[in-house]
């Protein structure tokens, strides 16, 4: 009976699967993006600005090392204990990736030189840097936009589709990581009032 | 019977025009080739001399004689004979209003496409930018005497500390000298001024000069200067052969290398590789092979895309070569190189090798007897006297994919004219048909097939020696399901190239692994060992 019961419970759930699991694969990329932006979207701006104005600070500062690797688990053990301090959850997690992965993605939109600029031009130089920065995104989106993307605004699906899709293909053609353009326009879109 | 100033028009036309289609300035492309402003300078010369010959030489008028082919018949008594024999003879006589004259209107316009014509032959770019500096050229140098020396003595400097006190001092008696503080004298000029002194006669002047210029080529024109000369000249004249074919070849862009690539693969279907427009569409590829591809050109299209990645791509660094001179023959026999070291004339000639081969092989002996020439005449042409060797801008290679265990290369000897050239056959297994597959084992077997002393390993990878320690951590460092975006930043720390199997046995990592990392490194490599190995006429 109870070998009967066995056979009838994997006959209707199925085999339990075997190998690694495979969070990078296409289908998981595009529903981790979805949440992120679902995070994001539910998160107030207060909340985020404090976020990435922490986040971004000690990874610009205290975990700044020679070795990229060190500075990438530092960045992201300071996430962590960000979002267990807040005891933000799951939630906090998501919008925490997307900002370290932020931070970490700087130097990719911008030079040594194009930020020495920045400092020299500007009393505020981290202002300006962020609205550089917003401003690229904000390239980075309509690029997206024009290319591949028909989503409605609020169709989160579907442009977690557009997001996972155009950054694969950013990631091939130009040399621009998947995480730095993911972290970009979900940042973007996420944090731009509908 | 033709008035004269009709058939001079006429004849000078018909002259100028024969001129400028033989020298080629009536093609299309010629035309074209105008800018707006010397096709502006042309009209206007056209227009402006055309007519004032028109208006002068009163060419619309009635000509006063006329020229008439008479044959056998008898002139008129009023005719003269003006050319010809017995037979075929032309008279002239004085017009009276029976001979054929173009009207006014068709006589101005042959005039003015007579100087049209003129000034397409007369008249380039070059020569209209040259006119366009005649003023300049022509202005007068007023420095044309020697500046007079100045009388005054220079002033000392009133900023010269102390020296205000001492001047009063000597003024008044109490110094015997300034000291320092006198007044400097000008410092005589370190050459003699040659131009004309302001008191000097034109005529001393102009003998001075003429001296002068006598003096110099007394240094110059010396026998020994005369015959080097008539002895280039001589040999140039010789060599005209040469340079004739020198110039063919720059204006046929004949190709300056050669190379082949057999391959048993087929042909894909919208193959990059072809005679036009592989420039532009090898200029920027994806960096990622492309693995979602099926069907029988599969192996094709992922061996195509590292050659131009290797070869080509212009992302990260010059191209290692010109893709109209590299050629892949698809669909060849597997026994492709022991058919071209049996009759490699024969074979190429089958494959469509042949005249490209050698066309390039003849480009290498003209330059040889151009370099023999410069050496005849003393003449140094830099870096273009160095003429490379066969093997190093002919190469002729052969991938085989078949089923087998491991790769296989050999050696074959080509005779081809009187050259003895090695070709490398490179017998591979086939390409996986797998869709997760990275093909890195494809990017060593291209790489080596290509450029042969090349390696790439731990030691030359930028992600450091302790390629399985960084494998390791990356592996653990990717195992979760929070951050993911952050954690993809320790990929760039493993190189797929020396350890492939970090990133094979994670296929869900294929699409987001930024090779641009290391494929710029890898790239990098392959090119200076090929830039190491062949060159270029």
């Amino acid at each position: 009976m109870t070998t009967l019961a066995v056979i009838v419970y994997f006959a209707v759930h199925g085999a339990p699967s075997s190998g690694p699991p495979r969070p990078y694969a296409a289908d998981a990329r595009a529903a981790y993006v979805r949440e992120a932006l679902a995070a994001l979207q539910a998160t107030d701006p207060t909340t985020l600005a404090q976020a990435k104005a922490y986040i971004g600070a000690v990874s610009q500062s205290a975990c700044t090392s020679a070795f990229a690797r060190l500075r990438v688990e530092c960045t992201m053990s300071v996430a962590r204990r960000y979002c267990a301090a807040k005891k933000g959850g799951s939630v906090c997690s998501l919008y925490a990736d997307v900002i370290a992965s932020r931070a970490l993605a700087e130097d990719y939109f911008l030079s040594s030189a194009a930020r020495y600029a920045l400092l020299q031009q500007s009393r505020d130089p981290r202002g300006a840097i962020e609205r550089e920065l917003r401003r690229m995104e904000g390239e980075l989106a309509v690029d997206m936009r024009l290319s591949s993307c028909r989503c409605a605004t609020d169709d989160t699906r579907c442009l977690a589709l557009a997001i996972d899709g155009f950054c694969v293909a950013a990631g091939d053609e130009h040399d621009l990581p998947w995480q730095a353009c993911v972290a970009a326009l979900t940042w973007f879109i996420g944090t731009t009032p509908r | 019977m033709i008035g004269t100033k009709t058939l001079s028009t006429l004849a000078l036309v018909g002259l100028v025009a024969a001129v400028a289609r033989l020298t080629g300035l009536l093609r299309p492309d010629a035309f074209l080739a105008l800018d707006g402003r010397t096709a502006f300078v042309l009209a206007s010369f056209a227009v402006v001399v055309g007519t004032v010959v028109f208006r002068f030489w009163r060419v619309g008028e009635r000509s006063a004689h006329y020229l008439r082919f008479v044959g056998r018949r008898d002139a008129e008594e009023d005719e003269v004979h003006c050319v010809g024999g017995d037979r075929y003879r032309v008279v002239i006589g004085e017009n009276h209003g029976e001979a054929f004259d173009l009207g006014p209107r068709a006589q101005h316009v042959a005039c003015v496409a007579l100087f049209l014509l003129l000034g397409l032959v007369t008249l380039d770019r070059r020569a209209v930018d040259l006119l366009a500096t005649v003023p300049e050229r022509l202005e007068v140098d007023t420095s044309e005497y020697c500046s007079l020396p100045s009388d005054a003595p220079a002033a000392a400097s009133p900023s010269d500390p102390g020296c205000a006190l001492i001047r009063r001092a000597y003024a008044l008696g109490y110094a015997k000298d300034l000291g320092s503080c006198a007044p400097k004298e000008r410092e005589a000029s370190q050459t003699a001024c040659t131009r004309r002194q302001r008191d000097e006669p034109f005529l001393h002047f102009a003998w001075r000069r003429l001296r002068e210029f006598y003096r110099q080529t007394r240094g110059v024109a010396t026998a020994d200067y005369f015959a080097a000369l008539a002895h280039e000249f001589e040999a140039r004249t010789d060599g005209l052969a040469t340079l004739y074919a020198t110039e063919r070849e720059l204006i046929a862009s004949t190709p300056r290398a050669s190379h082949h690539v057999f391959t048993n693969l087929p042909e894909p279907p919208d193959s990059v590789m072809t005679a036009r427009g592989c420039l532009e569409r090898t200029r920027h590829v994806g960096q990622r092979v492309e693995s979602g591809v099926a069907g029988a050109t599969r192996g094709s299209r992922i061996f195509e895309h590292i050659v131009v990645q290797l070869m080509f791509e212009g992302r990260y660094e010059p191209a290692a070569g010109s893709c109209r001179e590299f050629q892949i023959h698809w669909g060849a026999p597997t026994s492709a190189c022991a058919d071209l070291a049996r009759s490699p004339e024969v074979f190429l000639a089958a494959h469509g090798a042949g005249e490209h081969l050698h066309a390039a092989l003849g480009r290498r002996k003209v330059a040889l007897a151009l370099r023999e020439l410069d050496a005849r005449t003393g003449r140094e042409r830099g870096a273009r006297a160095v003429v490379p060797a066969p093997e190093e801008f002919v190469s002729l290679s052969c991938y085989i994919e078949e089923p087998r265990a491991a790769p296989a290369r050999r050696f074959w000897t080509v005779r081809l004219e009187d050259q003895t050239l090695a070709a490398i056959e490179l017998r591979v297994p086939p390409t996986s048909m797998g869709g997760d597959s990275l093909h890195i084992d494809r990017y060593g077997y291209v790489a080596s097939l290509l450029a042969r002393g090349f390696h790439y390993g731990a030691v030359l990878s930028d992600a450091g020696i302790d390629v399985a320690a960084a494998g390791e951590s990356v592996s653990r460092s990717l195992v979760g399901n929070d951050f993911l975006l952050t954690r993809l930043y320790g990929l760039e720390s493993v190189d797929v190239f020396v350890a492939p199997d970090v990133i094979a046995a994670r296929a869900d990592l294929l699409e987001v692994y930024p090779y641009y990392v290391h494929l710029r490194n890898y790239v990098h490599l392959f090119r200076l060992q090929y830039e190491r190995e062949h060159a270029r006429l």
